[in-house]
């Protein structure tokens, strides 16, 4: 069942991700520290412009709450201007392809969806949004909310480091995000694209005489380009409805795993730059450790879910089973480990990009992938996922310190009841935002989600629609954007409490991150002591998985197995 | 905005005005200072927004254009491909409904191959619609008409050729789901079973190298290569 073609295809796509990875995170690293660092020449110059232009003095640095002002500034101004498009986009320019207004409802999801990096889309893409919406509105979306989220981590990170107060230039932090990093990376990932196969052109779509004779619409664009930064950036939103899926976005094995790598990328520097940021190599480790163990674990136990055969298909005359795995909702062209691979890192990293069917999983399927946005921290996306991993890590520093009788204190600085109020904030906010809309939904009649596909009231088919709810606010709970239900929830609803779902999910774990680095910005740093807990040992990443495993299971066990548990059997 | 504008207002007051803490290279002139004013918030946003606007809602995307076209301009337009004579007939990447007797059948689509139309939902393990679907789409393609008679395609399908893709337009089958279609095509067409068979072994496509891993075979471009073989 398992070739070794495969297996080999994504063991040599971590190797490269991984052999990367020391590099671009010390060179994201030199990017916010300021330090020289590759492109000055050529981005020096425009930079200085800009921040004249934006009246901005690049060498002032904020405090926690300016900072946390600013980007609520931008994120705001963003989320009114993507708002506007999808309202009014029959009037606005580029709709070769005539696509109508949006209800004022769903215009509220979708530009809470783009500006929180979620990208959990309500509507058609080919038939829905324009081609302007897409490329002034939903693009630069794409790399907006990714440059936050690298921000919001870059300043968690630099609090450990700074005793005056400030945690760094909010504008400063968005414009390298976007020139340094994002742009040069997003470059080079459509360049990978387009080599691979996938289209990029002006063109909208094309409607053309088929070889039986009739006739056909395939729909065109700037894909490739479309489609990287959307990885890239841990949006996930595709040019195409059927996202990683569609063989136009992603024609072959190769451009499966290409883009895995492109998801795979910052994430997995992240721990690098941390080190090189608070100038203690080796202290990545425990993150780095912690996120690839969990990961690796998911994406063996999706493969074995998803390798054992359906019973319900067995039997069948004249139906042989054929290779490669289950086949519903997958396609023909991916392996059964490739396309696993792609779809745990898709949901892990919070992309939510999707290769496959999710409504069409096995029930073990779902409930892995459900964990990795339960605990959307390893790695969870780009810039946030770091910050949530750094403070889980703040709070098993706390616990483990009492239990062993160390002073709780990290890289010298104290936790203390301040720190931890704020990162139990963080923690359960999540189960909060996933737990009250979907009892809401299932208890108040607002479920038309399952509507899909249920063909009675069956048990293991009521657990495959509370499953399928819950999939839809964890979803947009944790910014992820992957969905099991396709295009059937376009209630007034679930826009609505989707939408607000989804901002909160996005900008109180922010707050919470942002006040923990206030705090930090204005304590001493510590020399340190007998009594400092080792975080760089090999004990401390097994006691950090475990504590990240152990307090979301504590957290989300009940939910599970009323969803994806119970429909297993147990 | 309102409410931005209050919590810029609130935070106002105490810029401690710390040294330096990172002092750029090459930054040579001291540009005005920002006032931690709402408005000079306002105006900082408001342009950076405009700017980004700019780089990757139009100069991003046609730079990549510019370099896709001149690199790979087939792959770049959609991979279309003509058909025998001379017309473009569909892109290569797309499925297409080919479900004339005398050519291979794609794997079924409930969205009938049209993009627009959003993707399929297909059934969970659980549902128990699954298996009449399956068998639903056995009989279309063991069943199929014939100058007004039906007619029977014996033969074993993999699950694959019985059940909805993710996209709806998965433009690929297994080799054995093409092959045993091949006595329909025979039936309807001047060609031996024997060609149709190498037909669909040449088009066979895998692991370069010859590594076992999975394979498959592409059905628009093998019903090309079948159309414009002589005894078609």
């Amino acid at each position: 069942m398992i070739d070794p073609y495969s297996l080999w295809g994504v063991v040599v796509l971590f190797g490269l991700v991984l052999a990367l990875a020391p590099y671009l995170g010390s060179y994201i690293g030199r990017v916010y520290l300021g330090r020289p660092a590759f492109g000055d020449a050529f981005w020096g110059p425009v930079e200085r412009g800009l921040y004249r232009l934006m009246g901005v003095d690049p060498r002032r640095s904020m405090r926690a709450r300016e900072y946390l002002t600013a980007l609520l500034l931008v994120n705001g101004l963003l989320w009114l201007w993507l708002f506007l498009w999808f309202l009014l986009q029959p009037s606005l320019p580029l709709d070769p392809n005539r696509v109508g207004g949006m209800r004022w409802d769903l215009a509220f999801h979708s530009a809470s969806s783009f500006t929180t990096n979620t990208d959990f889309v309500h509507f058609v893409a080919e038939s829905q949004v324009s081609q302007g919406t897409l490329l002034l509105a939903v693009e630069v979306a794409m790399f907006v909310s990714a440059a936050t989220g690298l921000s919001v981590m870059v300043a968690f990170v630099r609090s450990l480091t700074r005793k005056d107060g400030t945690i760094g230039n909010f504008y400063v932090d968005l414009v390298r995000s976007n020139t340094r990093v994002l742009l040069p990376l997003a470059l080079l990932g459509s360049v990978g694209l387009v080599l691979l196969g996938v289209p990029e052109t002006l063109r909208a779509a094309i409607t053309l005489p088929t070889l039986a004779g009739g006739s056909q619409t395939i729909v065109l664009g700037p894909v490739a380009s479309f489609s990287s930064i959307s990885l890239l950036g841990s949006n996930g939103g595709g040019w195409y409805t059927a996202n990683a899926a569609s063989p136009l976005a992603n024609p072959s094995e190769l451009s499966n795993l290409f883009e895995a790598g492109l998801m795979l990328l910052l994430p997995l520097s992240a721990p690098f730059a941390f080190a090189q940021i608070v100038r203690r190599p080796g202290e990545g480790m425990p993150f780095l450790g912690t996120t690839l163990s969990v990961l690796v674990v998911a994406m063996a136990l999706f493969v074995f879910f998803q390798a054992s055969a359906n019973p319900d298909l067995s039997g069948l005359a004249g139906v042989t089973a054929g290779t490669n795995g289950y086949p519903v909702g997958q396609e023909t062209r991916f392996s059964l480990v490739g396309a696993s691979a792609f779809q745990v890192v898709s949901v892990y990293s919070n992309v939510g990009a999707s290769n496959m069917a999710l409504g069409a999983l096995s029930p073990g399927g779902q409930l892995v992938l459900l964990f990795g946005m339960f605990t959307q921290s390893t790695p969870g996306g780009v810039g946030t996922g770091f910050g949530t991993l750094l403070t889980f890590l703040l709070l098993a520093v706390f616990v483990g310190g009492l239990m062993v009788g160390r002073t709780p204190e990290y890289l010298g600085k104290k936790i203390d009841q301040g720190h931890v109020r704020w990162a139990a904030v963080l923690l359960l906010v999540h189960p909060l935002l996933i737990l009250v809309p979907t009892g809401v939904a299932v208890l108040g009649g607002f479920d038309t989600l399952t509507a899909v596909g249920a063909g009675g009231t069956a048990a293991p088919l009521q657990a495959h629609a509370f499953t399928t709810v819950l999939y839809e606010f964890t979803s947009e709970a944790s910014n992820n954007g992957s969905a099991m239900a396709p295009i059937a929830d376009t209630t007034p609803f679930f826009n609505l409490a989707g939408g607000l779902v989804m901002l909160l999910g996005r900008y109180l774990p922010i707050l919470a991150m942002l006040t923990i680095a206030g705090r930090f910005s204005e304590e001493d740093v510590l020399p340190p002591g007998p009594g400092t807990l080792r975080t760089r040992s090999a004990t401390f990443m097994v006691y950090l998985t475990m504590f990240v495993i152990i307090l979301t299971g504590l957290l989300f066990l009940p939910v599970m197995a009323l969803g994806p548990l119970s429909q297993m059997g147990f | 905005m309102s409410a931005f504008a209050n919590v810029g207002a609130s935070s106002a007051p105490p810029p401690p005005a710390p040294p330096a803490p990172e002092p750029r290279p090459g930054a040579r002139k001291v540009p005005r200072p920002l006032g931690a004013t709402p408005l000079s918030h306002l105006r900082a946003a408001g342009i950076a927004l405009a700017v980004l606007i700019v780089l990757f809602g139009v100069v991003y995307p046609l730079i990549v254009t510019g370099f896709a076209q001149l690199a790979t301009p087939e792959t770049a337009n959609g991979s279309l491909v003509e058909g025998p004579n001379g017309t473009v007939v569909g892109s290569i990447l797309v499925a297409q409904n080919l479900s004339l007797p005398s050519l291979f059948w794609e794997r079924p689509s409930v969205t009938d191959y049209e993009m627009t139309l959003g993707t399929p939902a297909p059934l969970g393990p659980a549902d128990p619609a699954l298996r009449a679907e399956v068998l639903g789409y056995l009989a279309l393609y063991h069943n199929y008409t014939v100058n007004g008679t039906n007619a029977t395609l014996p033969g074993n399908f993999t699950e694959w050729i019985l059940t909805d893709s993710a996209s709806g337009v998965d433009p690929d089958l297994l080799p054995v789901d093409a092959l045993v279609q091949i006595p329909r095509i025979a039936q309807h067409t001047h060609l031996s079973e024997s060609e149709l068979t190498a037909l669909v072994n040449q088009h066979i496509q895998g692991p370069p190298l010859g590594l076992p891993g999975p394979s498959y075979v592409n059905v628009l471009q093998l019903d090309l290569a079948l159309v414009s073989l002589p005894g078609y």
